[in-house]
Formats: C-alpha cells, structure tokens, sequence
C-alpha cells in the first residue's frame, strides 16, 4: 500500500499562491466575499502562511504553504465523537460530510489550524459560477460541517480507476491540484513508503524538516529549509 | 475486544445506550422499591 | 422512628402557599422571562436556517458564547451535588430547607447547559450520529455518557425526597385547589403511605443515591474540561483542568444557590425557614471555594508564566495585558471581591477590636472614588474611551496603589454592615462570583483560540454577535422560567424533612437553630 506524503521545496517556493487558487477550485471550496473574509471565515484548504522574523535591516521573511499535513498520528481523528473523519488505508485523512455534526472539536484538535469550517451556506456569487468544478466530486460541501484538503482525493481515485500513474516521479503522474499548479515547481507528491521516490529521498534530506514535529503527530508533508542569501562585502 | 474498538464509530453509542439503560433501570428500580414498599404490620399506615 | 399521632399533622402553610397562591408580579416575571426566551428561540431558527455565520465565531475562533455558557451551566449544576449530597452525607442537619432548591438548580442548570450544545453545533439535525456512530475515544462522548448518566442521577435524586412531600400535598390539599394538581400529587406520589418500612427504603436509597452521585458529578466537570484539555492549544493543554474546573463548578454551583436562596426567602416570606445561619454557613463554603479557586488559578498562571513557552507566553500575555485583559482582570477583581466581603465578617472577633461605626457617607466617598480611579486605570489601559482627553501623566504608576488604599478604606467602612447583615453580604459575594465565574469560563475558552501554536499564524479577532447574547440571555431567562415553573407546582423547601429534623436532631441549642422558627402555626401537629 503506497503511503501518500508531499515534500514542498522552501528555496523553490515563490509564495505565487497559484497553489491555494488551483486547489480552491479544484475543490469546489466555496466563495468567501470581501466581508466575510474580513470576518475570518474564508476558507483556505491550503494556505501560504508569511513568518517574519528579525529587525530591519537583517529581516527575514519565510512562505510556508500549508496544506493539510495529513498526520500518521492525527489528534483530529481521535477526536472526531462520530468518526466523520479517518485516516485511509494510504495515509490520506479524509472527511465524511454526511456524517459531521459540526462540533468542530476536530478544528480545536488539529495543531496545525488547517480545518475549516462551512459557516454558512457556500455561494458562488455572479460570475464566479465559472469557476466551479463540474465534476460530480467534489461537491460543494453545505453548511454546518467541517472540511479540509484531501490530497485531491477525487483524483487520485480517478487515477487507480483508470490504471494511471500517482506521483511526482512520472512525468504523466497524477498528483493533486497544488502541485500540478505550483509556478516553481517547489512541491513533489508521492509514494513515502518507496524508497525511490523524490517525496521519499527528499524526505530524507539534510534540509528536510517538518512542522511541530515534536508533537508526536508524524505530519507527512516535508519542507526543504531554504538557503541562506549571503551578502557579498 | 481489543483497546482498538474504542476507536471504532458506534462503540460510544454502544456506551452511551447502555449507561442509558443501566441508569433508567438502576434508578428507576430504586423509585420502585421504594414506592411498593408495604405497610405496617398494624395496617395502618403512617400520613405524613 | 415513628411517631405516633392521632391526627394529621398540619403543614406550615407558608411552605405551601407559593404553589397555591399566585401574585401579579410572578405573572409579568414570567412574561418578561418567556419574552426573552422566545427572542432567544427566533434567532436561533435563524442561526438554523442561515448558518453559525451569524455568530462572531470564524477562523481561527471556532468556539465562542456558547461553549462558554455550557461549561457555566454544567458547573452551576454542582449546587445540588455538594448541598445535598456532601452535606447528607456528612450529617450537616442545617441542609434541610435547602435541599430542594439546590437539587432543582441542578437539574435544570444542566437541561440549560445540554442545550447550549445543540446551539453550539453545525447539524443539530445529526446529533444522533453521536448514538449511531459515537467513538468512545473522543472527549465528546464521555461527556454525553456522563452528562446522561448525572442528569437522570439528578432528576432521580431530586425526585426521591419529593415523594413524601407529594403524599402531603396530596392529602392536605385544599378543596378549593384545582383537579390537575390533585391528579399531579397523587400521580407523582405514587402511593406514598409512609409505612416503617417504606421510610427506610426511601432513607437507605437517599443515601445510595447520595454517595453515588458524588463521584458521578465530579466526573462530569472533569470530562468537560478534558474537552479542552485533550487538544494541544497553549494554556488548555493543562493536568490541572480536571481538578480546576470542578472547584469552579462547585465554587458557582454555592453562590447560584445563595443568589436563589435569598430571592426565595423574600418572595415567599420563609424568613423562618431560610435563616442567618444557612447565609452564613454557605458563605464560609464559598469562602472555602474561593481560597481554592485562587490556589487553582494561580497554580495555573505561575507554571505557565514561569516556564516562559513561547505559544502559552503569547495566550498568557493576551490575557494580562493584551485584548483580553478586561475579561481576565475583570474576573480578578469579581473573585477578589467576593473573597473580601465573605471574610470580612470572620475577622477580628467582637470585642477584641474596636469596629468602627458604619459611616455611609465615608463609605460611600470611598467607594466612588476607588469607581474612578478603577477607570482611570481602565482608560489609561485603553480599555475604555470614557475620557480620552483625560491625561494622568506621571501619577499614572500611583493609581493601582491609589486604588487598593481606596478599597482597603472603602472594605473598613462597610465591615461592620456586613458583619451585622451576613445574608447581604453572601449574596453580595455571590453575585460577585457568579460574574467571575463566567468571566472565568470565557478567559478559558477564546484568548486560547485567538493565538494558534504555529508561529506566522494571525491572530484571531471575537466579537460576540447579537444572535449569541440574545441567546446568552434567554438561556439565563429559560434557567429561571423553568425554576419559576417548578416553585409553583412544588414546595421549595422540604416539607418532611424539616419535620423529621424535630425528631432526629438532639436537643443541643446550637442544632436546635437549625430548626425552623416556631410560630402560631409551626409544623408541629
């Protein structure tokens, strides 16, 4: 069984956010509007978070998408009171909405903050229909439940069921929408288990770390430090 | 049955409906007890 | 023990004459109370049709009023536990007029609390998902379990010592009362004859029930705290939840019971049942509580701050000095309050030091002007815009000082009021509580939300919306309906009870003032 995991170049990354715009759309995630955005509710199944750190002159500014980490160990699964959210058979942990009451305890269970919430009935307002994926899946989640990225799940299904390639590492390799989309090519999906794989040999890099990984949840989606800039004297 | 069926759905529904029934007759049975209690021997019984 | 009468007994008419006898004011209490909730049901159907998008929750603040009502209310239930229970158990014969009061509150803090959950959740309409595919490994089901296990523990143990005050209601009523409530007393008596042996099955199930219910209740705070403290969030993540919100939930369990107390005893003119001595006591309880609640809390804040973690220090900081200092400090104050004016009675002994008359106009004075320089601080602190153009300047360090002096002359002034008024002086703490108490639940519940662990992330911004207040208030309006409904079918203080502490309490003159003031019509018969 392949064990799906994304390993996502920090010194490639341009902080584009072609990522997050690929995946909303891929995914049908529903339109926020200027002020509900205000309020908090957008939602975001992959996010490129901005860490500024330093004084001026020697500032240092970090982008670091987020997807779903996808955890081997996921405190949201443990918590779900109704298991409307698992972990499959290959890593990925999925949603149920027909199952989510929305206690949202899941949201406050995930470390990571990279669940979300239908806070309302989602809309497509004017033109912005265009945008919706015709696909039967995903469907357009309805209010009151909670949802996240999947890895794009609906396409790695479609992929086995048409005997396609998964993964970074063939070049007709079906991967999900963010990395398919990424302008630096920063971000690789694949098999974590396969020791030949470039999620798994990047995995195992110098530069490759992962998020709060002293928490025990075993994230799956690696990072590649950065380089550092030197200055020439 | 394993620690693991903890984490199965409808274990905590397994729990729930029987702590329910367990409740409903436990403190059902005591109002019961008390309310078929019988009388004194004197056939009288006490108002109070 | 029976004793043997030739004659019915007769029932103090003044524990009976609530449930007969209904004046106007409780008419429009009712109606302003069903107004409430009713307001509360129709933007509730709103929030059901339109989404929790009419609340102030978002990202990352996923859990607001509600959850702050619910843990309040499922603490306030304790009343019943500690009263009843621990005091039965105990022998503490002065808790006979109280009982029933405490086990009401109970049951219906916690009907209240249930229901802010349903509010709370995305799909009302799923909640038997917890039934159908409930996981016992998530917090949310072991509190469901034990919820569900206390609420019928309550309403059974609030029942029991009900049945032989039904038996007298249903046999003493007046001709003149209406069928329906004749039918009720006979129906919930269910054939009380109050036979020898019936009295000690009804005494030995008290008792079970009594030590039972104990454990149950202080597993049910705890399960409610593991909601929080099983996740990873900074400053929720804590051992000492479990223990902490228990002596919370007690803490404010005590002081709702004070507050109704005092309203009962006024409204339905049971001075001689409800005395100084059952104020005073409670008060030395809550007394009690408060010193444990300071420990708790501060056990809490020093490990937190001492240790210096940079995702707690930026939740801890929120609190003290960041946007929600009003809420912490504010709790602060209510809780330091109440410790104040529930010791102060106990101070010096009489005699010994010289109490100073009551001056109303020096206590007044200082009252007011500690008020002020409370919101000089405030306003210097930016936390209220009452006086922008106002200036302090260099005195600015001086006022906190300013103001514990004020206090401290102000807290002299009124001791000797208190001292001689112990029963406004606990309600007064009471209240005090009760606020601290909510604001304590609140400062739990969202400052941790608004500063996610991972660094980078924004910081979460709440504003409570209309629909959450309204509904904040109609589930206090609701509480106090369903109170208000219960005093008018039953006899708020335990008709039998009392009676059986004439014959069970030794002729001591201490425990001989447990018992109700004997007038032209005691329950003597």
């Amino acid at each position: 069984m392949p064990r799906w995991g994304m390993v996502i170049d920090l010194d490639k990354c341009t902080a584009c956010q072609a990522c997050t715009v690929a995946c909303r759309v891929e995914n049908n995630v529903s339109f926020a509007g200027p002020d509900e955005y205000r309020r908090g509710r957008a939602i975001f199944w992959n996010t490129v978070v901005g860490v500024m750190e330093g004084e001026f002159p020697e500032v240092r500014a970090e982008y670091i998408p987020m997807p779903c980490m996808h955890c081997d160990n996921p405190p949201c699964v443990k918590v779900c009171p109704v298991g409307a959210t698992y972990r499959d058979a290959e890593g990925v942990v999925k949603q149920l909405y027909d199952r989510c009451i929305g206690c949202r305890l899941c949201m406050q269970a995930c470390p990571y903050n990279r669940r979300y919430f239908n806070w309302q009935v989602p809309e497509w307002p004017g033109t912005f229909t265009a945008y919706r994926n015709p696909d039967r899946e995903p469907q357009p989640r309805p209010k009151g439940i909670v949802e996240k990225c999947t890895f794009c799940e609906q396409r790695l299904r479609k992929a086995r069921e048409e005997g396609r390639p998964i993964g970074s590492d063939d070049a007709e390799g079906v991967v999900p929408a963010c990395v398919e989309t990424c302008t630096g090519g920063a971000r690789y999906f694949g098999d974590l288990d396969n020791p030949d794989s470039i999620v798994s040999r990047l995995s195992r890099s110098p530069r490759a770390y992962r998020l709060q990984e002293e928490l025990g949840t075993e994230p799956k989606v690696y990072y590649l430090r950065p380089g550092q800039w030197e200055k020439e004297s | 049955m394993d620690i693991n069926w903890l984490t199965q759905p409808g274990s905590g529904g397994l729990v729930v409906i029987t702590v329910l029934v367990l409740c409903l007759g436990f403190y059902g049975s005591l109002i019961l007890w008390i309310a078929r209690a019988p009388k004194d021997d004197s056939g009288r019984g006490e108002e109070r | 023990m029976i004793k043997q009468r030739q004659q019915r007994p007769v029932v103090d008419p003044r524990l009976i004459q609530p449930i007969l006898r209904t004046g106007g004011a409780y008419y429009l209490l009712v109606a302003l109370l069903a107004a409430v909730v009713a307001a509360g049901l129709y933007v509730w159907i709103r929030q059901i049709r339109l989404g929790l998008a009419v609340t102030g929750m978002n990202t990352p603040v996923y859990w607001g009023l509600y959850i702050t009502n619910f843990v309040f209310f499922i603490g306030v239930s304790h009343a019943g536990t500690l009263i009843s229970a621990i005091l039965r158990v105990t022998g503490a014969e002065w808790r006979r007029p109280i009982t029933r009061a405490a086990e009401a509150i109970t049951v219906f803090a916690l009907i209240v609390g249930g229901s802010q959950v349903i509010i709370d959740m995305g799909r009302p309409d799923r909640v038997l998902n917890l039934i159908r595919y409930g996981r016992f490994q998530s917090p949310l089901l072991w509190d469901v379990t034990s919820i569900t296990i206390y609420l019928l523990g309550s309403i059974t143990y609030l029942y029991l010592p009900l049945m032989p005050d039904m038996a007298i209601l249903r046999d003493s009523l007046p001709t003149e009362a209406p069928g329906w409530r004749r039918r009720l007393y006979r129906l919930l008596a269910l054939g009380w004859h109050g036979g020898a042996e019936q009295r000690r099955r009804l005494e030995r199930a008290i008792a079970v029930m009594a030590v039972l219910i104990i454990p149950i209740a202080v597993s049910v705070h705890t399960v409610v705290s593991w909601i929080f403290a099983m996740t990873l969030r900074p400053m929720w993540h804590s051992t000492i939840f479990g223990p902490y919100f228990v002596i919370g939930a007690i803490y404010s369990g005590i002081a709702t019971l004070l507050i109704a107390m005092v309203i009962i005893r006024k409204a339905f003119h049971l001075e001689a049942y409800l005395k100084p001595l059952h104020f005073r006591y409670l008060g030395i309880l809550l007394l009690t509580f408060s010193a444990l609640w300071f420990y708790f809390t501060s056990a809490e804040y020093l490990t937190t701050g001492y240790g210096g973690v940079p995702p707690e220090m930026r939740v801890l900081n929120a609190k003290l000095s960041g946007e929600y200092q009003a809420a912490f400090w504010g709790m602060v104050a209510a809780m330091s309050i109440a410790f104040v004016v529930l010791l102060l009675p106990h101070l010096p002994a009489p005699g010994r030091i010289r109490l100073p008359a009551f001056r109303p106009r020096f206590a007044a004075a200082t009252g007011v002007a500690a008020l002020l320089v409370a919101v000089l601080i405030f306003n210097q602190a930016g936390l209220v815009t009452v006086l922008t153009d106002l200036n302090v300047g260099p005195a600015a360090p001086a006022l906190p000082w300013l103001l514990a002096a004020l206090v401290a002359l102000f807290a002299v002034s009124v001791l000797p009021v208190l001292r001689q008024n112990i029963i406004a002086g606990t309600v007064i703490a009471a209240f005090f509580v009760d606020l601290g108490m909510w604001l304590e639940r609140f400062t739990i519940v969202v400052p941790t939300e608004t500063r996610p662990m991972l660094e980078g992330y924004v910081i979460g911004i709440y504003h409570p919306s209309a629909t959450e207040w309204i509904l904040t208030a109609a589930s206090f309006a609701g509480f106090v309906l369903l109170y208000l409904v219960f005093v008018k079918l039953f006899p708020i203080i335990s008709i039998w009870e009392i009676r059986e502490a004439e014959e069970v309490i030794p002729h001591t003159v201490k425990k001989q003032s447990y018992l109700p003031e004997v007038g032209p019509m005691s329950s003597k018969g």
